[in-house]
């Protein structure tokens, strides 16, 4: 085949990393500044940091302010727009198009994904929060799906660790439910959250207010700035102060001299090899040309996103595994989660017309967990638990009109700020449940000869009862915080739209009923570490990429570790 | 030949697209008092773009600051037609045009474009009349389009509200004065 030009030498390395989105931007940084020789294998297209079409462009340059037109949107764009903010003009190069890459839904799911150097790490919300002991303990102590195979203190220096490299900003608090980090300056709250968090705080003896964790640079870190207060981030940062790939581990995977990157290199499958019960390798299809090429390794991490890890395991099928690779236990593609969200309350105020803000903070607030905390007070008649984000602002321009006249007055009258408004949203955890799932759909190939992918996930009794709780807790809070016309709303959730879609490779302690170890290991392929959220065994009700990150960087260190000591 | 078609055809004999006043010059043969709807305009006659020109300037007037005119919301509503809306959604909002001149007409015998000034805004007082009670009315979507487009356009936000592209910090409080006005964006 291809070989006959070049050796096989020339495509070995130590390492693979496939997908350069959150977690594999961290699998590359950790393990080429352990010194290995490291491939980082990209599907999307190249992006070096800093080429941000439209990080700079106002609505105006656009004949439809930046709106994409309805027919485009419809015809490419259908389901990456299904949260309504995700594609216009300025973001759409971001995000696949729907009509190149389409999936099937039993149930309907939103699968929002961008290919490219950087995946999802350029487009994320940023909001990064721990896990707490409870989380990992939970499934045991519920009796639900299985155990995690690791304790809040495995992963607790990790935290620290990926903490400090990447920059969060943030308020220690001192929660048990929601643990403290290596946090720099919190942002801050503007003078409606503040009533609102003293009025909770006067309240309730659970319910408290701190400011949204956010990868942001409230100070200068390496060769990245601070936040400027734009909230354009999603269009890319030219700064580099909010935590991406590009901005953050790839350039320091860089200067290691032992990183490569490949783009447009579609991972098919991982190679295993029957002798050694080990994988060697990966297959890979050039995006652009069809070329097949393979290369080898000794050690390889999946970062390529929990339903692009889990499909290219499931494609990843040899005699010695027919199911899909690490499929022993028949759990491959199980227990897609998500969070739910969707539900919250608002609220006005009359006050504070004489105070406003400058800047525009891209972050808001955080209402941490407040049920089932194991006290009696906290106990509900649902498991688990959510937290709510939100803020308060003024209404600009965008006022109702209709009341309003015309002319002059109505000029100048919309120059001039509304009145505070509030609102939060609640972030539900969903169980694990065996039959929400993923599966390859062996009828449908994509456009690569890929077969494509098919979802059957639904929220069940647990979320809709912890969504009625969400939604009158929410409106005791915006209650608490003095605020008038307060209502709770209640929109439709679809699994996925939460954009935290995980679980279906699961970590566990026994291999007949997970897929990966406690280092994140293929049980039964010990030198495949899968370190995206399709390793997730519960949900908890944080965003979860803090986690994937942390997890990255240790599952990184116990593999060189293991390959120092001639184990892999 | 009708007039836009005229229009059509010397814009793209001469190469480039006619707008506004420069078309009167180019076509010295003609009516030079009327106005002449821009080429990419193409879902305006020229009574529907003089209507909307003047409805939209009544409603966020040039004052000492500018208005709806400069900052051309008549094309950024026409794209918002042409872009964004179903043929049914479209459909309706000329319907809803018409009542301007169904209103002039009943009150001072004339169509809409061709009443002085002081009576356009007899009309427009009974359109936001109205509208007032109505959420669907046609003056309430020509309002709050109008807002949207001229905000969202360089002197709308640059000129009418305070822009500010790269803030550079973040204050969570600080002290209001009506003459501040509100952030654009
Ligand atoms: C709008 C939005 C807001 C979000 N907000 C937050 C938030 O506030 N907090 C939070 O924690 N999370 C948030 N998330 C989720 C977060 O982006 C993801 O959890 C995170 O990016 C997952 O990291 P990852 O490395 O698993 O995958 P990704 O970042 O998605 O990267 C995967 C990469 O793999 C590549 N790839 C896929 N398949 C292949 C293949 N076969 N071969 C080669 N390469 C492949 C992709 O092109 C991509 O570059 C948000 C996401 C979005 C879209
Ligand atoms: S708000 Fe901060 S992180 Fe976001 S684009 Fe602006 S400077 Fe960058």
């Amino acid at each position: 085949m291809y070989f006959e030009s070049k050796g096989k030498a020339e495509v070995t390395y130590d390492a693979i990393v496939v997908g350069s989105g959150i977690s594999g931007g961290w699998a590359a940084k950790e393990l080429s500044e352990k010194g290995l020789k490291t491939l980082m294998l990209e599907r999307g297209r190249k992006v070096a940091h800093g080429e941000y079409p439209t990080a700079n462009s106002e609505s105006w340059e656009d004949p439809n302010r930046g709106r994409t037109p309805t027919a485009e949107l419809e015809k490419h764009y259908p389901k990456q727009n299904r949260t309504g903010y995700t594609v216009n003009e300025f973001t759409k190069h971001w995000w696949i198009k729907d009509s190149d890459q389409p999936y099937g839904e039993d149930k309907p799911f939103d699968w929002i994904r961008g290919y490219h150097m950087g995946g999802r790490s350029l487009l994320w919300g940023r909001q990064s929060y721990r896990w707490s002991p409870m989380d990992f303990e939970a499934n045991a102590k519920d009796g639900v799906a299985v155990d995690w195979p690791i304790r809040y203190s495995d992963v607790a220096p990790w935290y620290d660790y990926v903490e400090q490299f990447a920059g969060i900003s943030g308020q220690n608090e001192g929660l048990k439910q929601l643990p403290d980090g290596k946090f720099m300056p919190a942002m801050e709250l503007n003078c409606v959250e503040k009533k609102v968090k003293s009025g909770m705080a006067k309240s309730f003896k659970n319910r408290m207010m701190t400011i949204g964790r956010a990868a942001h640079l409230t100070e200068a870190l390496h060769n990245r700035g601070t936040c400027q207060y734009r909230n354009r981030c999603i269009r890319g940062c030219p700064f580099g102060a909010y935590f991406s790939s590009l901005a953050s581990t790839l350039p320091a995977a860089e200067v290691t001299g032992n990183l490569t990157t490949v783009a447009n290199a579609i991972v098919t499958s991982v190679i295993f090899d029957d002798k050694t019960q080990k994988a060697t390798g990966v297959r890979v299809k050039d995006a652009n040309t069809m070329e097949e090429k393979e290369f080898f390794a000794k050690v390889i991490f999946l970062n390529a996103s929990t339903v692009g890890t889990t499909s290219i395991l499931m494609h990843s099928t040899s005699e010695r595994f027919p199911d899909g690779m690490g499929n022993d236990s028949g759990e491959l593609g199980h227990n897609m989660m998500d969070h739910h969200f969707k539900v919250g309350a608002t609220g006005d105020t009359e006050e504070y017309r004489d105070k406003y803000y400058k800047g525009r903070r891209p972050n808001g607030i955080y209402i941490p967990r407040f049920r089932n905390l194991g006290t009696k007070a906290t106990k509900k008649d649902f498991l688990r638990g959510y937290g709510y984000q939100g803020g308060a602002s003024r209404t600009g321009w965008q006022k109702t009109v209709k009341e309003m006249s015309y002319g002059e007055e109505f000029k100048q009258a919309l120059t001039q700020p509304g009145d505070w408004r509030f609102g939060i949203n609640g972030f539900g955890e969903i169980l694990p449940y065996h039959e929400n799932r993923m599966y390859l759909n062996y009828d449908v190939k994509d456009k690569w000869g890929l077969h494509t992918v098919n979802f059957d996930v639904e929220i069940k009794e647990n979320e809709r009862k912890m969504r009625e709780d969400m939604a009158q807790a929410a409106v005791e809070i915006c209650e608490a915080g003095g605020l008038k016309n307060v209502k709770p709303y209640e929109r439709v959730y679809n699994p996925g739209n939460g954009i935290h879609e995980m679980g279906t490779a699961r970590m566990g302690r026994d291999p007949k009923t997970s897929v990966l170890n406690k280092w994140n290991q293929i049980h039964a392929v010990k030198n495949v570490f899968v370190t995206d959220g399709s390793c997730m065994t519960s949900a908890a009700c944080q965003n979860p990429s803090l986690t994937y990150m942390a997890l990255t960087a240790r599952a990184a260190d116990y593999a060189v570790s293991e390959l120092k000591k001639q184990n892999l | 030949m009708d007039r836009r078609e005229v229009l059509k055809l010397s814009s793209a004999l001469l190469g480039y697209t006619i707008v506004g006043g420069t078309a009167a010059a180019v076509l010295s043969g003609c009516k030079t008092d009327a106005s002449v709807v821009p080429a990419d305009l193409d879902l305006f006659d020229v009574s529907t773009y003089d209507l909307i020109v003047d409805v939209t300037e009544r409603i966020i007037p040039a004052t000492d600051t500018p208005g709806a005119k400069d900052a051309n919301v008549v094309s950024y509503l026409h794209n918002r037609l042409k872009n964004f809306s179903t043929k049914e959604e479209s459909s309706m909002i000329f319907e809803g045009l018409k009542l301007f001149d169904s209103k002039a007409t009943a009150k001072f015998g004339k169509a809409y474009n061709d009443l002085p000034g002081a009576e356009k805004d007899e009309i427009m007082k009974l359109m936001q009349a109205e509208a007032s009670k109505d959420d669907k009315h046609i003056f309430n979507q020509l309002k709050q389009e109008t807002v949207v487009g001229f905000f969202t356009s360089e002197v709308g936000a640059t000129q009418v509200l305070r822009f500010d592209p790269v803030p550079g910090e973040y204050i969570g409080c600080v002290d209001y004065s009506p003459e501040d006005k509100v952030w654009a964006l």
